[in-house]
């Protein structure tokens, strides 16, 4: 059949689309977040993800000395040395507010997720 | 005359010492002379009582009585002390101001104040008895009456003024520091006391020893000489500590301290805090003694690096049938996160076995093992987080092969039930192995309600050989409720009970796990 490469295009595109959607990347859609860790808080304090989704949450430590990023309500509990970089995987999550802190500086290291 | 003064003197020392420790403890207490007077009053005529019914006592708990009733007095006087500790920090602040003005306020708060009556006559009572029956035994081998009465009153002087020095020697340190020396002073006693517990629980048979003498500094420091009743009165020193006293002390120590730092709590969770530990001292004392199946224990896949564990476990048994009733198995181990993926773990286990006449025989020790967790999944990544973990155990009784096992490790939470599953295998490897590999399936789920506190139930089923073709009854298969949390940063616990579901299974089985965990 002769294409216009218009259709040509299309067919391309499609080809790509069909291999993404099938492809596990696809199927288990991952939103990315980050969070930073300076002067032993966390920014943002509060972060807003999207509920019913897995979150790949990027946790970049900016301080020299190591944290421990903890959760009970995340079930989570991670290290992160100092000047380093975390990757770390929750939900997906239901509507509500999950509170998360630093193990090593609890008193300033304190942040909440917020899915909606 | 002199031998009854020395004694009397020995014993009234180490009450005066723990009496001039508690009295500087709670200086700015309203009225706590009144109580601990009360409670040298009480324990004086408890140790009397005591004294007169010494043989009834002795033959009582299978001969070991004597030991039990020391064990379990050293016991609460150490939990109590340990609870006052507590208090006292809480509410150090307010004592080391003014005392004067604080008399008023803290007669509203005056209920641990009671509990030193109970501590001071716990103490009397143990060491007086020893003085009475001594006593009573030198008076009845034709002793002079006036000389053992003036042997005892010097005796008594001397401990008393031993005590009183003590007292003022504690009250020179400055008001501030006074409260942190005296806790520490108290968190020491604490810990020599519940050693000397668990000195007495092994006499009884309780507890296995782990290692019967760490160090023999007999020569050196005697416990018998002055410098040692001292030290073995304020920091719980002994010349021959057994394994487990060494960890009981540590832990012990380890426990409190940490308790002592995080302690801006407020007076409810503190309560459960004392609650929950007693609960599992006391399960750990009456809940232990004989063999069962070892590994009660549901894996999750995690590992944290750096992390160093202290773990302690066991089991009880109990069924109908005498020949699987109280079948005991205790396990001790220590564990160290290598890296973030890899956990490795060396084990020690004691059983109290059963001799073919039926007899029970004191814990032996059975077999060493090398655990090694690896997490294989980065938590939360897939749908299910996954782990493996490899053991060798090498048995320390003759006949017996070794045993390799490997299972692996499924956690998945959903909502707020967190579930873990373990599917192990298992094939002995040496002399003496079978040729059967053997296959085992657990489950645990939990309601993660509060770190504290997370109520969830477990299964357990060994099915036997692959080949062997059992039916369900000759397997052993129990479901029960389980209680899981992490009291404070540091320490977990995990206790169960199950119960049979097929015949080969004992009737019910009460299990139990604590780890204390620390990164340095």
């Amino acid at each position: 059949m002769h294409m216009t490469r218009r259709m040509r295009c299309l067919k391309m595109t499609a080809v790509l689309c069909g291999i993404l959607l099938l492809s596990p990347e696809a199927a288990l859609a991952r939103e990315q977040q980050s969070i930073i860790i300076k002067n032993h808080r966390f920014y943002p304090a509060k972060l807003t993800v999207s509920s019913g989704v897995k979150i790949k949450l990027v946790v970049d430590n900016q301080d020299p000395t190591p944290e421990e990023f903890e959760s009970y309500d995340l079930n989570r509990e991670k290290m992160v040395g100092g000047n380093k970089t975390i990757i770390v995987f929750i939900g997906p999550l239901k509507p509500g507010t999950y509170k998360y802190f630093g193990e090593f500086h609890q008193k300033t290291a304190q942040g909440t997720i917020v899915a909606e | 005359m002199f031998s009854i003064a020395l004694i009397v003197f020995r014993e009234v020392f180490e009450i005066a010492l723990i009496v001039g420790i508690l009295m500087a403890a709670t200086k700015g207490l309203a009225r706590r002379t009144q109580w601990v007077g009360i409670g040298i009053f009480l324990g004086s005529i408890g140790s009397a009582l005591i004294a007169f019914f010494a043989d009834t006592i002795s033959q009582a708990a299978e001969g070991m009585g004597q030991e039990m009733l020391n064990a379990i007095i050293l016991l609460i006087a150490a939990g109590l002390i340990g609870w006052t500790t507590l208090w006292m920090t809480r509410h150090g602040r307010q004592l080391s101001q003014e005392f004067n003005q604080i008399g008023r306020d803290v007669i509203k708060g005056s209920k641990p104040v009671y509990t030193l009556a109970v501590v001071v006559a716990l103490s009397v009572l143990r060491e007086g008895a020893e003085i009475v029956m001594f006593t009573y035994s030198a008076f009845v081998t034709g002793g002079n009456v006036l000389q053992l009465a003036a042997g005892g009153f010097l005796g008594m002087c001397g401990g008393i003024a031993v005590g009183v020095i003590l007292y003022f020697g504690l009250m020179k340190i400055p008001v501030k520091q006074i409260f942190t020396v005296t806790s520490w002073l108290l968190v020491f006693l604490v810990a020599g006391m519940a050693a000397q517990a668990f000195g007495f629980l092994t006499a009884a048979g309780k507890v296995p020893e782990i290692i019967p003498v760490v160090w023999d500094t007999s020569r050196i420091l005697s416990n018998g000489s002055f410098t040692g009743k001292i030290l073995h009165t304020l920091v719980g020193y002994t010349d021959r500590p057994s394994g487990i006293q060494i960890l009981v002390y540590f832990i012990t120590i380890g426990g409190l301290a940490v308790i002592l730092k995080m302690y801006a709590q407020s007076p409810v969770q503190q309560a459960k805090k004392c609650a929950a530990l007693i609960m599992i001292g006391l399960g750990l004392i009456f809940g232990t003694t004989k063999p069962a199946y070892a590994v009660l224990k549901v894996y999750d896949p995690y590992v944290e690096k750096g992390e160093w564990e202290l773990e302690a476990r066991g089991s009880v048994d109990f069924d109908n049938n005498a020949t699987k009733d109280n079948l005991q198995k205790q396990k001790y181990a220590l564990g160290y996160g290598v890296t973030d993926w890899w956990f490795t773990e060396v084990y020690g286990e004691w059983e109290k076995e059963r001799n073919d006449n039926g007899e029970d025989l004191d814990f032996a020790f059975t077999e060493v093992e090398w655990e090694n967790k690896f997490q294989l999944t980065e938590p939360g990544e897939y749908p299910v987080d996954v782990g493996f973990l490899v053991e060798y155990e090498i048995s320390a009784e003759d006949k017996h092969a070794d045993n390799l096992e490997w299972k692996i490790l499924l956690d998945k939470t959903i909502g707020k039930v967190g579930n873990i599953s373990n599917i192990s295998f298992e094939h002995q490897v040496g002399g003496g192995h079978t040729n059967e590999t053997g296959a085992g399936f657990a489950w645990s789920s939990r309601y993660r309600l509060d770190p504290r506190f997370e109520p969830g139930f477990e299964y357990h089923a060994d099915f036997g050989g692959l080949n062997e073709g059992k039916t369900f009854d000759e397997q052993t298969h129990r479901m029960g409720p389980a209680l899981y949390g992490k009291l404070g940063k540091h320490m977990k616990y995990d206790v169960g009970y199950l119960f049979g579901l097929s015949d080969a299974a004992p009737q019910g089985t009460f299990k139990w796990i604590l780890e204390f965990e620390q990164r340095f």
